[in-house]
């Protein structure tokens, strides 16, 4: 099965782009109007847009390099990295090629481990995330007999609600983990979502201006905790697929005291060994036509 | 809408200076670009951004980003209309919209 037979919608959305220069001010405010993973840098000039590529690797923008480099800057210098132009937090990754076959994203999802990955098409770019992988197992490309009790992690990354959010953010990429539950707080979880939302609240970034250190002096609780949606564990990762919300930046679940994100829905599977990638009738129609010539 | 041209007149008529092309250093010691930037005579500073025909959202952003860094108050300013959400999200920016270029 080929990634753009599979998900033909993602070259119809469009692609964020984010002109060289723009500031990680912008940048990271960007990414949570709407929520989105990741912002390709490009650089415009004469009404052209040129795609910054390197070796064949294109730079974007990401929560976790924004966080990465936010991190790798002096305290007193906080402020100022905001202001430091997004290619200074960015990554370089290497584009998949449309009509790969669709495990290719799951190989590049397991080595990158980050939930999307670029994909090119003539010179033409889209993002594929999780939520499309999901979304496979509803129009009948993917198949697992697993239940959600069989993904669920049962280490759940927990710290106080009192962590100081650089010392958690410290933590969450290091794990490299999106989502840290509060000790003895129940299902109540901070995602690096809800924290980035935090740091780029107006609020806070005008503290910040006056005290750079004030962008990341707060605690998981004042960032404000959501709460995971607890599921029986019998449920198939089909059926909770259908429950999936993929505007939500930070959905997951908990069953039976171990935790499900979108991650384990598909990426568990696929490590296991446990996940049937089917044709559709257009690919199967497309084969038979070739073998016919 | 307010237009423009209506904004800073008043804002002469209120003793602003207004000039136009300026440039203000922000507390990240970036020196940002402005359109046109009027200044009364206690230092209260209203600066305005042309639309540069980006996204509506990164240029609001970006206007905002200027009233943060210099703790000034400010508008964008866009040729026609804004949708629903543009609008939306310069309230919440506290970034006044104006039609019409200065």
């Amino acid at each position: 099965m080929k990634l753009n037979d599979a998900l033909p919608p993602i070259f119809r959305r469009p692609l964020p782009l984010l002109e060289r220069g723009t500031r990680v001010i912008v940048a990271g405010t960007l990414l949570d109007a709407p929520r989105r993973d990741v912002l390709k840098i490009v650089a415009t000039g004469e009404g052209k847009v040129q795609f910054l590529a390197n070796n064949g690797r294109c730079l974007v923008f990401s929560g976790y390099s924004m966080l990465v480099g936010l991190l790798e800057s002096d305290p007193k210098d906080y402020y100022r990295f905001l202001f430091k132009p997004s290619e200074r937090a960015s990554l370089s990754v290497r584009p998949l090629a449309s009509d790969a076959e669709l495990a290719a994203v799951f190989e590049e999802f397991v080595r990158t481990k980050f939930g999307w990955a670029l994909v090119e098409e003539a010179g033409k770019y889209g993002v594929v995330a999780l939520p499309d992988l999901i979304s496979l197992y509803q129009s009948g490309v993917l198949e697992t007999d697993l239940s959600i009790r069989d993904v669920a992690s049962h280490k759940v990354f927990s710290l106080p609600a009192s962590t100081g959010l650089r010392e958690a953010l410290r933590e969450m990429v290091k794990r490299r983990v999106r989502r840290v539950f509060l000790s003895g707080d129940g299902n109540k979880f901070v995602s690096d979502r809800e924290i980035l939302t935090y740091i780029f609240s107006p609020e806070r970034l005008t503290l910040a201006r006056d005290d750079p250190r004030k962008v990341l002096d707060a605690t998981l609780a004042d960032v404000g905790a959501v709460e995971a949606i607890d599921v029986g564990g019998r449920s198939t990762v089909k059926e909770i697929s259908r429950i999936f919300k993929p505007e939500s930046g930070a959905w997951c679940l908990l069953c039976d005291g171990g935790l499900v994100t979108p991650w384990d829905l598909v990426m568990k599977p696929w490590k296991m060994g446990r996940l049937t990638i089917r044709e559709t009738m257009s690919e199967k129609v497309r084969k038979s036509g070739r073998h016919a010539k | 809408m307010r237009s423009s041209h209506a904004f800073f007149e008043g804002l002469k008529k209120q003793g602003y200076s207004v000039r136009f092309d300026a440039s203000l250093k922000g507390r990240s010691g970036v020196t940002h670009h402005v359109d046109v930037l009027a200044e009364n005579p206690q230092g209260k500073k209203v600066v305005g951004v042309e639309t540069r025909g980006k996204e509506a959202a990164v240029e609001i952003i970006s206007t905002y980003m200027v009233a943060l860094d210099c703790g000034v108050e400010a508008c964008h300013l866009v040729d026609r209309g804004v949708d629903e959400e543009s609008r939306k999200l310069a309230e919440f920016y506290k970034i006044t919209l104006l039609t019409g270029s200065v």
